[in-house]
């Protein structure tokens, strides 16, 4: 009987393993014919493959990828050495000595050019067609050109050696940008638009540029922001970097500020911690306070003092605000109880980040009621201990310019798809909570409308004709080292709301520490503020006033993709469909288009001066 | 058909294995190639030669007496034995695994031979003790005769190849008539064991936390305490099913001894294997390839879009982009599956499916049809190594089976692995030969 059992066994192993076999045919079957539509041609020649541009809100470029190529030699393959060194050493005007040294002791890949231009690459895929230069070989170079150089770079960022977005937007859009990520079968990345207005970001860096020479500050942050919609109009931040050549620039020339460093306001914060109390009900517009040089409190045993920086006298809350009264909101904030005010002060959303699309964002430091001192519900109320991030304060301004209400701040306006024609992703206002009522709310921005008049901190802000709001503030820094506030570093700032019956336009301005000339907000951001104010009433041709009939509608159109123009320079002309091209011929252009589609690679490259009768080449795909 | 002339070898299985050889040497050819159509290794000109030199070895073991071989398996196994020691010390490192000795320019991996001669061994052995392997010390000496070889492969480390031991062994000692509740018990202690060795992992990467209550598992502060409730349960059981004999204490007894291999053996496991080693972090991909998309994922997520992009009929030959542009890895060898689905598709798939479907149906049809003892024991070790490397391989390729670095028999590149399955058909064809003597 044994054989039987030994003959049995066998079969059922015989049938298990058709069994497997099949199930394996079964799973090969689902992947490669049910399944296999996606996949099909997803992988199809990465070579072609580009990561999507960033541009500003007027659609221009700020990041893209450029057609380049490095050379490379495949030295088993390479036939004719001599004669292969003379016609590269002719393309590429080097010397041929150069070019045969590489080819010395080597076996396998050298590379012969880090980069070779559109035309020089032409030229060598000419002698290729020739059936010369055998065994050398062109390959698409990774790389990435920001052509506006260290403008907006903050905001942009840069891509590592490996092409991957390394910070700013490309770090935090990168899976947009990249096209392979999870976009099957699409070459080309998403093309993401910024909220950036890049000629007035030129503009405000001009004047911030300026601000940071003239002071010998640590850095001047200007932040303008369209006070309706959250967008961020203009984000600069001096020190910056250009991202071409972001490794030669220090990690302190890289730092973005605005979202990632967290500093004590100062009196700034005022307009938050009254507004706070407004809406808390702890204090009305009516209710007065005695400032004699200083704050004073007894608790228990201990006297608590704050001194202020004048003796104000008889203050309310227009004082407050006006002269930046220190012992008058101490006293104010003494009226409410400390978890309501905190958590009011929270909702203005200090202690948490704002959700900008920017890498590295700082949660500031807001410690929670346990964690206060006796002295600390007065501090905190002219805006010493807590520290904020620009981006916070900018933010939590929105509060008065929409009735109350906190909006999300946007730094990137839409993602749309290479070709242009899908929006993959759009950021539209966004209000995150009821903060105030509309009423205390206006309130505010009537008692910073005070600042700004004569005899106010800001008045050297003010601009005949518009109304402007605003409060300053000249905070002290924490020595580190040494404990208590430093004697020599001071952070000067203004924040300011325009036109200031219904604000279009948030401008917040910090200069961290100073050091020529002075260091008060009132002094050296107020005059800023000013000029920076100017130059965007100017921009957005906002009127001033007794001209009656002014709409600002808060919208700037991006303008959809238009027939081709060639001006003084090459534009870029990648992804243009053909039909696009064709006027150009019309206007006397001399083009040679080659192919049909979309056009892949042109000469001369974009960029390029534009010079009478030169030869424009494209290839379409 | 008369004895001894050269038409009584199955030419279906010869014909099956030379379509395999030529589609690999294709292939190869194709891996050595890149995506601008140049000649970047010589692989396939290797494997000729080894394709060459192995068919006649192929003949010469399907007339050669397969009993001959069973005279000498004690002598052949030490040598390989000995062979995989001297390979543990002085061999060759590829890919971290110190799997090859070399002569000259000529390497060979002991460990592929060692699976012949273990599965020759062990068959003499099956035959000697057939009547007594139901019993469970002969089951376990059995059990011992594979787990020298495959410690020593462990210690290459080469997971994928000692792993090959185990099914071999199920299938040889089954077919001999082994309980089925002893080859469950290394097979449940087996998941067990590495399923309790991998808790770390899991919580890190699945559960992201850590769990309290799995300390009891993992923690060698409880070690003691848990092997002594096992044993105490265990042997309450023991003299239960002693006095009383009923079942249900013999099953108790039989899990708790499950529960103690597995537990003592998970913290062998960790012992050896690191955590976060490349053992254990191939299984954590294997559930989750995107853990770790551009390292340790990398292999499968690559290899499953190179075979899900080929479709019906494939890219074409040479024209795979997934292989060309070199995004698969390890083309020649472990992954020749995924550029053979990619460039052919699932026609290509269904070439080598099929043909494997030829030789391992055959195969069994072979030793249904001849008595000697012998033949069948060896025959489906045979069988079953051959369908071991098929799954695995293949199952990896799409992502449904753990990478373990093992080869597909008749077509990746390389000597050891080809000669290895050209004799296991020569035994095969050999046992056909001598189906009446």
């Amino acid at each position: 009987m044994p054989e039987l059992l030994e003959k049995k066994r066998l079969l059922i192993f015989g049938a298990f393993l058709g069994i497997c076999t099949l199930v394996l045919t079964g799973f090969l079957f689902s992947l490669m014919v049910v399944n296999s539509t996606g996949s099909q041609d997803r992988m199809e020649d990465l070579r072609g493959a580009e990561r999507g541009p960033i541009l500003d809100r007027n659609g221009v470029e700020l990041a893209l990828q450029p057609e380049l190529y490095y050379l490379e030699a495949w030295i088993p393959h390479v036939e004719n050495i001599n004669e292969s060194a003379t016609i590269l050493s002719n393309v590429l005007m080097v010397s041929r000595e150069s070019i045969l040294n590489k080819f010395v002791d080597r076996t396998g890949s050298v590379v012969i050019a880090h980069q070779v231009t559109p035309g020089d690459s032409q030229k060598i895929e000419n002698y290729k067609a020739e059936d010369k230069l055998k065994g050398i070989y062109l390959k698409p170079k990774m790389g990435r050109i920001y052509p506006q150089q260290e403008l907006a770079s903050h905001v942009i960022g840069y891509v590592n050696v490996d092409n991957k977005g390394s910070a700013g937007v490309e770090y935090t859009l990168d899976k947009e940008l990249q096209p392979s990520s999870q976009n099957i079968g699409v070459l080309y990345g998403n093309q993401v638009i910024l909220t950036v207005d890049i000629t007035l970001q030129y503009k405000m860096d001009t004047i911030a540029r300026k601000a940071f020479e003239n002071s010998k500050a640590e850095s001047v942050m200007i932040l303008a922001m369209e006070a309706k919609t959250g967008e961020i109009l203009s984000y600069s931040s001096i020190p910056n970097y250009d991202p071409n050549e972001y490794s030669k620039f220090s990690d302190l020339d890289r730092m973005n500020r605005p979202v990632a460093m967290a500093y004590e306001p100062g009196s700034v914060f005022k307009i938050f911690s009254m507004a706070s109390l407004l809406e808390l009900g702890a204090i009305t517009t009516e209710d007065h306070f005695y400032c004699n040089g200083s704050f004073e409190k007894q608790v228990g045993n201990e006297l608590v003092k704050i001194k202020c920086l004048d003796t104000h006298g008889d203050v309310g809350l227009q004082e407050i605000l006006k002269y930046s009264c220190n012992a008058g909101a101490a006293y104010a904030s003494e009226k409410a109880a400390s978890v309501p005010f905190y958590d009011k002060l929270y909702q203005f959303g200090f202690g948490q980040k704002t959700g900008i699309q920017l890498a590295g964002e700082s949660y500031g430091i807001f410690n929670p009621v346990e964690k206060w001192s006796s002295r600390s519900k007065p501090t905190i109320g002219f805006g010493q201990e807590i520290s904020v991030s620009a981006i916070q304060m900018i933010t939590a301004a929105t509060v008065f310019a929409n009735k109350g209400k906190l909006l999300k701040p946007h730094i990137v306006r839409r993602i749309v798809s290479p070709d242009g024609k899908r929006i993959i992703r759009d950021f539209p206002r966004e209000e995150v909570r009821q903060v105030t009522t509309a009423s205390t709310a206006l309130k505010i921005l009537s008692l910073m409308e005070a600042a700004t008049e004569t005899g106010g901190t800001a008045t050297a802000a003010a601009i005949a004709g518009i109304r402007i709001a605003s409060k300053t503030g000249t905070a002290q820094v924490p020595d580190l080292q040494h404990g208590g506030y430093s004697a020599e570093n001071y952070i000067a700032s203004i924040l300011g709301l325009f036109p200031a019956e219904d604000p279009q336009i948030i401008l917040y301005i910090v200069i961290q520490n100073p050091k020529e000339g002075s260091i008060f907000g009132s002094r050296i951001a107020a005059p800023l503020f000013k000029q920076a104010t100017e130059e965007i009433l100017f921009h957005y041709d906002i009127p001033k006033q007794n001209d009656p009939s002014y709409v600002y509608s808060g919208e700037i159109k991006i303008p959809v993709p238009m027939p081709v123009k060639i001006g003084n320079t090459m534009p870029n002309l990648k992804g243009v469909p053909k039909r696009l091209l064709l006027p150009l011929i019309e206007e006397g252009f001399d083009i040679d288009i080659n192919g049909e589609g979309y056009v892949v690679k042109q000469d001369p490259p974009p960029g390029a001066a534009v010079t009478k009768g030169m030869k424009i080449t494209v290839y379409l795909k | 058909m008369k004895k001894g002339s050269i038409f009584s070898i199955d030419l279906a299985i010869v014909i099956a294995t030379l379509v395999l050889m030529l589609v690999g040497i294709l292939f190869i050819l194709s891996s050595n190639t890149d995506a601008d159509g140049h000649m970047r290794d010589d692989e396939f000109i290797k494997q000729i030669i080894w394709a060459i030199f192995g068919i006649p070895i192929l003949f010469f073991f399907a007339f050669f007496n397969y009993q001959r071989l069973r005279d000498i398996s004690l002598i052949l196994y030490i040598v390989f034995i000995l062979l995989l020691v001297i390979t543990a010390v002085i061999g060759k490192k590829v890919n971290n695994a110190r799997s090859w000795i070399g002569i000259g320019g000529f390497g060979i991996q002991a460990s592929e031979f060692a699976k012949l001669s273990t599965i020759l061994l062990l068959g003499e052995y099956l035959v000697r003790f057939k009547n007594r392997i139901h019993e469970l010390l002969f089951f376990i000496a059995g059990f011992l005769i594979c787990m020298l070889p495959m410690g020593l492969v462990l210690t290459q480390p080469d997971m994928g190849t000692a792993l090959v031991f185990l099914p071999v062994f199920f299938v040889m000692t089954w077919i001999a008539g082994a309980r089925r509740r002893h080859i469950f018990f290394i097979v449940i202690s087996g998941f067990l064991m590495i399923t309790i060795s991998m808790i770390p992992e899991f919580q890190k990467f699945f559960l992201k936390t850590k769990l309290p209550v799995l300390n009891i598992l993992t923690s060698f502060d409880y070690i003691f305490y848990v092997i002594g409730i096992i044993s105490l349960i265990g042997a309450l059981a023991f003299t239960g099913y002693y006095f009383l004999r009923d079942r249900i204490f013999y099953w108790i007894c039989y899990a708790s001894g499950v529960l103690f291999s597995s537990f003592l053996g998970s913290f062998f496991v960790r012992k050896v294997f690191s955590d976060y080693s490349t053992p254990k972090i191939r299984l954590i991909i294997f559930l989750d390839p995107t853990i770790d998309a551009k390292g340790s994922g990398w292999h499968i997520i690559n290899s499953v879009l190179a075979v899900g992009s080929g479709g019906l009929f494939g890219k074409g030959f040479l024209e795979g982009t997934q292989s060309k542009l070199k995004y698969v890895p390890e083309q020649s060898t472990d992954f020749i599956f995924s550029i053979i689905s990619e460039e052919l598709g699932f026609l290509g798939g269904i070439i080598i499916l099929s043909s494997f479907l030829v030789i391992l149906l055959r195969s069994v049809r072979i030793l249904t049809h001849t008595t000697d003892q012998y033949a069948h024991f060896i025959g489906a070790g045979i069988i079953g190594m051959l369908l071991y490397h098929l799954v695995i391989n293949i199952g990896m390729t799409m992502g449904i089976m753990p990478i373990t670095g093992i080869p597909l028999f008749f077509v990746s590149y390389g000597g050891s692995s080809l000669l290895t399955g050209l004799i296991s058909i020569g035994i095969i064809l050999n046992i056909y030969f001598r189906r009446y003597s």
